[in-house]
């Protein structure tokens, strides 16, 4: 199949599409008359538009962006700083919970130990 | 009247202000630093000098208080060893491990005189007679009531020293060594044998 046939069967496509859509109407048939009269005029003019400018001066958007990337990498290491382990106070208190129920423990064990050392000695000593 | 003699009588009520809050903050101090001090008289540098390893553990004042509440609010912690935790003032340990030359009884023998010069009374003394073996608890009262208790047990290998300050509920530690009371932690309990059962009668 040519170009050529292709590009007919997609305009008679396109031409049938049109024809389904309904006119616009209303305040769709303004904005549109609108917007399509400011490209005539301006096609006609010449009236081209401004290219893009930034409205302040490159140096102080690169400040900008260098102090807004500073506060998130502060955020981030703040982060990091505070997180299961970072809390000095926190781990103190457990180191000493832990501590504390570790010599209680060993306390315990050995207060029992030395009861049936001393009120339930094994066998072989009861006789002696 | 002088100018000097008004001046001190103005200074008078401040200064017997001032000596009145510096005698209640010594009327305070000595009570906790008593309770410390007890416990840090747990120094024994003949021990120390020859151990290869030495664990400290000193337990009193804001810490204890800290450790408490925290072990207090522990899901499994029964009723009486909530109270005995409450009832504490210090906790102490000291152990000395040895991987080259053995501890030996001189090495321990101060460890059990500066417990008796400091008016701990030994309550129960086990010794191992075919080994250097060794377990010792002594007690401390006060107004005729347990205040404190001191665990020693020693073997060649490694002398450990346990001190409880404040009223001791001897059935609650006997809970915490049965692994009740207390949720189990991992306890380093190197050379500690565990408790045998007896052997049957014959």
């Amino acid at each position: 199949m040519s170009r050529q046939h292709a590009d007919s069967g997609l305009e008679r496509n396109l031409r049938r599409l049109l024809r389904r859509t309904p006119p616009p109407v209303g305040f769709r048939a303004r904005l549109m008359r609108r917007i399509a009269a400011t490209a005539e005029v301006r096609s006609r003019k010449g009236i081209r538009m401004p290219p893009f400018r930034l409205p302040m001066p490159t140096r102080r958007v690169w400040a900008f962006a260098g102090l807004a990337f500073a506060c998130t990498l502060l955020a981030v290491l703040a982060g990091l700083g505070t997180g299961p382990t970072g809390n000095p106070t926190e781990t103190a208190e457990a180191r000493a919970e832990r501590e504390l129920a570790e010599v209680l423990q060993l306390a315990g064990s050995q207060w029992l130990r030395a009861q049936q050392a001393a009120f339930d000695p094994p066998q072989e000593y009861a006789n002696d | 009247m002088t100018d000097s003699a008004l001046r001190a009588k103005r200074a008078r009520p401040a200064t017997a202000l001032a000596a009145l809050l510096l005698a209640l903050a010594g009327a305070a101090t000595p009570v906790h630093a008593q309770e410390h001090d007890r416990g840090a008289a747990l120094e024994f540098a003949t021990l120390e000098e020859k151990a290869d390893e030495v664990v400290k553990v000193n337990l009193w004042g804001r810490s204890l208080d800290q450790a408490k509440r925290l072990l207090g609010l522990r899901k499994n912690v029964t009723a009486s060893v909530r109270g005995f935790l409450g009832g504490l003032k210090g906790v102490y340990r000291r152990t000395y491990r040895f991987r080259g030359a053995p501890a030996s009884e001189d090495d321990v023998r101060p460890v059990h005189e500066s417990l008796s010069d400091d008016g701990w009374v030994p309550m129960i003394e086990t010794a191992d007679r075919r080994g250097p073996e060794s377990l010792s608890v002594y007690s401390y009262y006060e107004d005729e009531e347990l205040a404190g208790m001191t665990v020693v047990s020693s073997d060649p290998r490694e002398v450990t020293v346990v001190k409880i300050l404040g009223p001791v509920d001897l059935e609650a530690l006997s809970q915490i060594g049965r692994g009740l009371g207390i949720p189990l932690m991992n306890v380093a309990t190197t050379g500690l044998s565990p408790v045998a059962d007896p052997p049957p009668a014959k």
